[in-house]
């Protein structure tokens, strides 16, 4: 121990006492160099990271206006091209047609059928993707009411729901964008789960608005979402996704205690917080 | 005065293991390798302090202390490692150790704080150390390292290992006027535990956050 060879007047102790301190000083101020920049880094981070949240949110955004946009205009071209249309074969299937010569029956029946022909393709083109109008006109609940019942009408399945909260209604494209995942959501229960019944149920608590769907045949558990979310398949829950992110929302997808039932909660601010 | 210290700083020692049992209890799918390697090396960490101030009962008492406490640390860090290639590197060291241990044992008698055993296990273990501050540097995360409950018990073992490095050096050959200073072992071993039991809230904390998600009480949200 040569280098701790103390000199005359200083004590080993001394030396050793002063050599821990320094050693322990040194490595506390290594630690909290490396917490200090690690936290620079991490803010420099996160500020870069919201800055592209804060694009994707306006892209989205953006592109869940113009797809709202794209669907009025279709609405739109329904009625200024399917109408005409009709009108036009309509005319040529007039009370006129039984006096006229043979081929000119065969020659207008023609027409009126590649007309009605025409419109059909319209119709089926611009059909799926109408803004419905008792959404635009009534809101939220009766567009839900209204697409369960048409579900219900069908036989196949038991589907209802129960608006208990909603006496305010959510702002316009809040409204249409839940409407959307709602859609989605059952659209997946109606193909994939086999269930024979579908409920529906809408609260709002605190600032949140929840809506939770149950249905009880093959459903998700969040574990299956989130994996779902990350591969290549599963497309219509990604639209899920991108489209609560939009609203800050949240969805939780769980099995029942009882385990004879699935649960969807989809949670969402009452604030717009994109606006 | 000191051996009130010895009794306080020897009863520090439960307080990690008590905190890792609870820990354990709330573990839903206890990992049984991991469960069993933590009790070990922290009975191994209380009983190496029994041992760090023995009476000689023979001349292997003190190399099995050296080795267990060696043992201890380094399967701290190699659970504190997320990369492979650390875990190797501890693996490396373990056997580099064990080599120069038997070496040492066949030629020298390992003396009661043996000058050369301790900077040599020392050293391995404050470079082990600062390979788990440079994985966790390089790691991209969203959160401060200090969130990371391995953290804490690196810190507290980083202090231990680097505080008691020269008293240790020089313990044999200044033996009396070491004991005056043989509280700053202690204090350090102290300090070692609590952030050891620190690291260990750390992680309860964490698994009763990441438990999963209370349901919450919405009237009417649910089928009746």
């Amino acid at each position: 121990m040569f280098f701790l060879q103390a000199p005359n007047n200083i004590s080993v102790s001394k030396i050793v006492l002063l050599g821990t301190l320094g050693i322990l000083i040194l490595v506390i101020g290594m630690v909290f160099f490396i917490i200090q920049h690690q936290r620079r880094v991490l803010k420099y981070q996160q500020k870069l990271q919201q800055m592209e949240i804060d694009q994707q949110k306006m892209m989205l955004s953006a592109s869940i206006r113009m797809q709202e946009e794209e669907r009025q205009r279709l609405a739109a071209d329904l009625h200024d091209d399917a109408g005409p249309l009709l009108a036009t074969a309509r005319l040529y299937l007039n009370e006129n047609l039984v006096n006229q010569d043979k081929a000119s029956q065969l020659q207008s029946i023609f027409q009126a059928r590649q007309i009605i022909d025409e419109t059909i393709q319209l119709i089926r083109n611009i059909s799926h993707s109408l803004m419905p109008p008792t959404l635009k006109n009534f809101g939220l609940e009766s567009a839900i009411n209204d697409l369960f019942q048409k579900i219900s009408g069908s036989g196949a399945i038991n589907a209802s729901s129960r608006f208990h909260d909603y006496r305010e209604r959510l702002k316009g494209d809040k409204e249409l964008i839940i409407f959307r995942i709602v859609q989605e959501l059952v659209n997946n229960i109606l193909k994939h789960s086999s269930s024979s019944f579908i409920h529906l149920t809408q609260n709002i608590h605190g600032d949140k608005f929840y809506l939770r769907i149950h249905h009880d045949g093959r459903g998700l558990v969040q574990t299956d979402f989130e994996k779902l979310n990350k591969s290549n398949i599963g497309l219509g829950l990604k639209n899920i996704s991108s489209r609560l992110r939009v609203l800050h929302g949240d969805i939780h997808f769980e099995k029942d205690i009882s385990q004879t039932y699935y649960k969807v909660t989809i949670e969402v601010p009452r604030d717009d917080p994109y606006q | 005065m000191i051996e009130n210290f010895i009794f306080i700083a020897n009863l520090s020692s439960f307080i990690p293991l008590a905190i890792f049992l609870y820990h354990l209890s709330l573990t839903k799918n206890v990992n049984y390798a991991k469960a069993v390697a933590g009790a070990s090396v922290y009975a191994l960490l209380i009983f190496g302090y029994y041992l760090a101030f023995p009476h000689h009962v023979n001349k292997y008492f003190d190399a099995v202390n050296y080795f267990g406490e060696f043992l201890a640390f380094s399967t701290i860090f190699y659970f504190s490692f997320n990369a492979p290639l650390f875990r190797k590197i501890v693996l490396f060291a373990g056997i580099a150790f064990v080599l120069f241990f038997i070496i040492y044992l066949s030629a020298f008698v390992i003396t009661e704080l043996d000058p050369i055993m301790n900077s040599v296990k020392s050293i391995i273990l404050i470079v082990l150390a600062l390979l788990v501050f440079y994985e966790k540097f390089q790691m991209e995360t969203d959160k401060v390292i200090y969130y990371d409950h391995k953290f804490w018990g690196i810190i507290g073992l980083i202090i231990f290992i680097c505080g008691t490095f020269l008293f240790y050096l020089v313990y044999t050959e200044y033996y009396l006027e070491m004991q005056k200073l043989e509280g700053i072992p202690l204090t350090l071993y102290v300090l070692k535990n609590i952030f050891l039991s620190l690291s260990m809230l750390l992680l309860i904390k964490q698994i009763k956050k990441s438990s999963g998600r209370k349901e919450k009480d919405i009237p009417f949200l649910d089928l009746e």
